[in-house]
């Protein structure tokens, strides 16, 4: 367990964040906001499960974690206070919402004086009850929120690898061929979202309303996609599969709202931490890949696989997504505002066509959790506005789930439908004939 | 070159364990990428991997799910462009 009263530096993704919590997606109403469900078999007794919460030392460290004040040019910084007695209440919700409106549509604040985390406990008619774990993306990514969870149960994790932030922490760490890498990962990223790029959002409105879609897919049907995905092409892995299919299927959409589309562009994440790793908990460890689809790989969504696979591995090569958190980590000094300014394109209506992204499947060792056997898990990203449209892949159970969550003002009822039903019969091989798309 | 497939599996296994993997989990030349967590970026730098050490360009044929299940299928494969 890290000591209260010690600070540590942001990771440069934490940053990145940071800069468009405060300049860019305050305006969308989940804030930047995750959760983590976990469906559990029988009833909760919520009085005892608060109790255990707060008498939890990983739940009151987290608890007293907030952003220090920083300093200029000086690293931003998390602050740990010691806490003498945690108060966190615990609120039940009788639903059958996997994710209830006031869960989902509920922000939670960096700058706020409460602690980055919430739980809530759902009832269920069938008698099950599950637990959501809700917390502010700039605390930690989906992979810190798991090992957070699993460390209640007594699993061993390590909270942060990072040293007491001390002077010697803050003098940048650059070197010739570090900055050669951050030169080439800038040059990349400049040339490949250079426009015409299309967004799934219209123009920015001030409130927007969050609703999402589970598509969950049984044992014999998650084969057969992994099936589909091997005669489309697929040589080393599902994602480009299931980009491919979320790509061509916005292709549409937009196609139907009569929008000739003519590019995407998307960074999608990649976990930085080894396979495996016990942490660190706090903090963002992720970089990013940047694709680039044109109109041309919507004909067919194995040509989208073919090109996803090629950029892949090209910026494998090239080491972008190094050299990109270099990047990020050089940038962490200077002011947020400025920061934001660098990252943005004032033409642009997003950073983003739409998002994706993929998280492992939910361990089979964490199979219980406080004594109730584990029945279900889903990880929500958050769904940050703009674009407002994210794809997220959470297997369990070797079964896949995707969740699909979007604002109603960016993707309307009636193209959701038609989005998911495209999207289970391609992932499915059911589509008829291949996709013609033009 | 000549390169024993024993030697390119425990190449890919110490690369793969040095880089890839947390210290302490269990993994061997039959284990399956995908049971400890190796996704397709992973899958990717071990290919590059290859090409960098060993100088050979898997061709398309050869870069399919089943030849990249584990590192003795990859070396399986490998042993023939030596």
């Amino acid at each position: 367990m890290p000591q209260s009263n010690s600070t540590y530096s942001l990771t440069g993704t934490d940053c990145f964040l940071l800069a468009l919590e405060k300049h860019n997606i305050s305006k969308g109403i989940s804030g930047n906001t995750c959760h983590y469900v976990l469906d559990l078999k029988g009833k909760i007794n919520s009085t005892d499960f608060t109790n255990k919460l707060n008498q939890h030392p990983s739940v009151q460290w987290l608890a007293s974690i907030s952003l220090g004040k920083k300093e200029l040019l000086g690293l931003p910084v998390w602050e740990a206070q010691s806490i003498s007695q945690l108060n966190l209440t615990l609120d039940t919700i009788y639903s059958d919402e996997i994710l209830p409106f006031e869960i989902i549509n509920r922000p939670i604040s960096p700058f706020a004086k409460e602690p980055l985390f919430k739980f809530h406990h759902i009832e269920r008619s069938n008698g099950n009850s599950s637990i959501v774990f809700s917390w502010h993306h700039l605390i930690m990514d989906g992979y810190g929120a798991l090992l957070f969870l699993r460390s209640l149960d007594g699993h061993e994790i390590n909270f942060t690898n990072r040293n007491r932030n001390t002077k010697a922490d803050n003098k940048p760490q650059i070197d010739k061929a570090s900055l050669k890498k951050v030169i080439k990962a800038k040059y990349f990223i400049d040339q490949t979202s250079k426009g015409p790029i299309n967004f799934v959002n219209k123009e920015r409105q001030a409130n927007v309303h969050q609703k999402y879609k589970v598509l969950k897919f049984n044992q014999t049907e998650t084969q057969n996609i992994a099936e589909t995905a091997k005669q489309m092409g697929v040589k080393f892995g599902l994602s480009t599969f299931y980009l491919s299919t979320f790509a061509s299927n916005v292709f549409d959409l937009l196609a139907n709202r009569g929008i000739k589309v003519e590019n995407f562009w998307l960074p999608v994440p990649k976990n930085a931490r080894r396979k495996g790793a016990k942490g660190p908990l706090l903090g963002n460890h992720l970089s990013f890949l940047f694709y680039r689809l044109k109109a041309e790989d919507f004909t067919e969504i194995k040509n989208g696989i073919k090109s996803l696979q090629e950029q892949m591995m090209q910026q494998m090569k090239k080491d972008i997504p190094a050299g990109y958190q270099l990047l990020m980590n050089l940038l962490k000094r200077i002011p947020s505002s400025l920061y934001y300014y660098l990252i943005s394109d004032k033409k642009r209506k997003s950073l983003s066509s739409f998002l994706f992204t993929m998280a492992a499947e939910h361990p089979e060792s964490f199979s219980s959790f406080c004594g109730h056997e584990i029945i279900g898990a889903l990880t929500f990203p958050p769904n940050t506005y703009p674009p407002g449209l994210t794809f997220a892949i959470s297997p369990f159970k070797k079964q896949l789930q995707i969740m699909i969550l979007y604002y109603e003002e960016v993707v309307s009822e009636n193209e959701m439908d038609t989005l998911c039903n495209e999207i289970q019969k391609d992932l499915l091989g059911l589509s008829t004939a291949i996709n013609e798309r033009n | 070159m000549e390169l024993s497939q024993k030697k390119i599996e425990t190449d890919l296994v110490d690369f793969i364990k040095s880089s890839l993997l947390e210290e302490g989990i269990f993994f061997d030349q039959n284990t399956y990428l995908w049971e400890v967590g190796l996704d397709s970026i992973s899958i990717v730098s071990i290919i590059l991997y290859l090409e960098r050490n060993y100088k050979i360009n898997l061709s398309e044929e050869d870069l399919n799910p089943e030849n990249l299940k584990s590192v003795k299928a990859i070396a399986d494969c490998c042993t023939k462009y030596f």
